[in-house]
């Protein structure tokens, strides 16, 4: 094992890592060429919808959980972990709504580009929080459940 | 930052990719691999060649293009190759004279026509310890996916599954018939055990049977709560549903080589009523086997009757005890909470939800759903030719013959065989002179026999059958 636990219960945490990872390649290379071919906007969109997702699962076609990004609980937790200065967006909605003006044909260029930055930062900052954490074990049983029951008779 | 300082972080994951790529391709050279296996390793061959160019010809990205934004790192690569990784060397372990290769082979055909996992492809690995267990695929399909996505790698086989062995069962029939049940896991995870709506229900079920005890608790530690007790019921239904799985598939031989693994364990009753972590108690486990071994499409008891193992099973799974308890007043919490007065409260919580009498109609309304094209009723298979394969057995012949001349079928071959192993041993112990002196050497000698003759015998059935499709 290369790292400090097995990989085996970081998976969600390799997944994000390497979505971040396949999206970031992508931006770059849409900031180098403005026209996005499908398979570029295919996966920004596929972003973005995964972000309404989490925002708002109500709103999301059944069929189409397969193919979001932020699946399982290790996935949606490091997501909300992120948002904040350091990655440079405070929400989903705000990250949605980058994206969504990425691939829109209407945006002016000089906001395009600004918002391909702001994008490739909160990802990159994403994929790093995702290989960090796939370091970090989580207990079996999270403390709080021990908590929880541990001190039910003051409650 | 220089383009070498950025290449020089990619160098640890292109060693990494580089050594897989070469190990790989090495023993596809030397060694031979089931079908499925073989796909897949050369599948992660081709990745990582793909990857090792990818990293060679990487962009220099990063502060020099967008100010303030960190450069890029390989690290992901090198986790998704790490996952990877854990998949590669149990499957590389797992060639063709470690694994037995008629029954791995049958099993895959026989996943492979059910309609609920049209054709399902089973990798076979070799398990580091003594344990058979199926390595969740879900998310490696996804990684891979991105994998590909970023280093324009080939893409995956559809609906492979990955099912592991422990090395000492190579040339064994009885212990894995236990494949089966990691089978129902492989189900579960391709058909998913719970709907969207069920899952929600589950939810909200949970969430309120936990309010009295976490409501001071701020949200994102209720969050994580319910996480924890929604993973543990759904894992705790999945092992019930590969049970079921399993005892559709291939039978009473699933059932008796699971009571085989539990009586080297020498279990009291109460042992058997205990739960584990991410195991629902064993006597509930065999009561809802029993369910299906007994009901109206089967009559096992006419040929297991007399089998020890079919008695302790019966006893274990057809005691109720008090039912004017919760089921959490029969069966206990996991030996590792038994002296945490809070945890076995949690623990007891999450035993009445799994066991209450919709959610365990529902596992096995799920399972007899998704089996319901089921070709081969394992007990109609056995039924047929039960009497020929016995007398094969008793005189050490290859039971690739029925009386009237046709071949046996391998479900019958299978739960033949097991039965066989624990009836009649005594007999052919005692017909069978010389070989190893010893009592212990000479039975083992002939257990092994037995199974090799029953491995054979599916051998014949599959040749036979490719024969005739090829005609």
């Amino acid at each position: 094992m290369l790292g400090r636990r097995n990989i085996r219960d970081s998976i969600g945490y390799v997944t994000l890592g390497l979505f971040s990872h396949a999206l970031v390649d992508e931006l770059f290379e849409a900031r180098r060429k403005p026209e996005s071919p499908p398979a570029r906007r295919k996966m920004i969109t596929i972003a973005a919808y995964s972000l309404k997702a989490i925002r708002s699962p109500a709103d999301v076609d059944q069929s189409q959980w397969r193919d979001l990004v932020f699946q399982n609980y290790q996935e949606a937790r490091t997501l909300l972990d992120a948002f904040g200065a350091r990655a440079g967006v405070d929400s989903a909605k705000e990250l949605e709504s980058t994206l969504d003006d990425i691939v829109r044909e209407e945006t002016i260029q000089s906001k395009r580009l600004n918002d391909i930055d702001k994008a490739i930062k909160f990802f990159t900052e994403l994929e790093r929080m995702a290989v960090v954490n796939t370091e970090c074990p989580e207990e079996r049983v999270p403390p709080g459940v021990r908590q929880l029951v541990g001190g039910r008779g003051s409650r | 930052m220089s383009a070498d300082v950025v290449q020089d972080k990619s160098i640890p994951a292109w060693k990494l990719v580089s050594s897989l790529k070469e190990l790989i391709a090495t023993a596809r050279s030397d060694r031979t691999y089931p079908k499925w296996s073989d796909r897949f390793l050369s599948f992660c061959e081709r990745s990582a060649d793909a990857t090792a160019r990818y990293l060679k010809d990487q962009p220099v990205v990063g502060d020099t293009d967008v100010a303030g934004t960190p450069t890029r790192s390989s690290s992901a690569i090198i986790k998704v190759w790490e996952l990877l990784h854990s998949f590669i060397k149990p499957v590389l372990d797992a060639d063709n004279l470690k694994v037995p290769y008629p029954l791995v082979q049958f099993l895959t055909e026989h996943v492979g026509q059910l309609s609920a996992v049209d054709k399902a492809k089973l990798v076979i690995e070799i398990s580091p310890q003594l344990t058979y267990y199926q390595h969740q695929h879900t998310s490696l399909r996804r990684a891979v996916l991105y994998l590909q996505a970023i280093v324009n790698g080939p893409p995956m086989d559809e609906r492979l599954g990955f099912l592991a062995l422990p090395c000492l069962q190579s040339k064994s029939l009885f212990m894995n018939c236990l494949l089966y049940h990691e089978v129902g896991h492989y189900i579960a995870e391709e058909t998913g055990l719970l709907s969207p709506v069920e899952r929600v229900e589950l939810q909200d079920e949970l969430r309120c049977a936990f309010r009295q005890y976490s409501q001071h608790d701020e949200p994102k530690q209720q969050d994580k709560n319910l996480y924890w007790a929604m993973q543990t019921v759904e894992q705790l239904m999945e092992e019930l549903f590969a049970d079921l799985i399993a005892v559709r598939l291939v039978g009473l031989a699933y059932t008796l080589s699971y009571m085989e693994l539990l009586r080297l364990a020498d279990l009291s009753q109460e042992e058997f009523r205990a739960f584990y972590i991410n195991h629902p108690a064993d006597a509930l486990r065999f009561r809802e086997q029993l369910e299906v071994l007994n009901d109206d499409d089967n009559d096992w008891n006419k040929y297991a009757g007399d089998l020890p193992h079919w008695q302790q099973v019966m006893s274990v799974g057809s005691d109720k005890g008090d039912e004017s308890l919760p089921p959490s007043g029969y069966y206990s919490v996991p030996t590792d909470y038994r002296d945490d007065e809070g945890m076995s409260v949690f623990w007891r919580i999450l035993i009445d939800h799994l066991c209450k009498p919709e959610r365990i109609r529902s596992i096995h309304s799920k399972a007899s759903t998704l089996l319901a094209g089921q070709k081969d009723n394992p007990f109609d298979c056995y039924n047929r030719f039960a009497l020929g394969i016995e007398e094969c057995l008793s005189h050490g012949i290859v039971p690739s013959r029925g009386k009237e001349g046709s071949m046996p079928h391998p479900l019958a071959i299978i739960n033949g065989g097991v039965i066989f192993l624990l009836s009649k041993m005594d007999d052919l112990h005692a017909t069978v002179q010389g070989g190893p002196p010893a009592f212990i050497t000479k039975r083992a000698f002939l257990e092994n026999r037995v199974e090799m003759w029953c491995l054979k015998a599916i051998e014949d059935w599959l040749v036979k059958r490719q024969q005739v499709e090829t005609h």
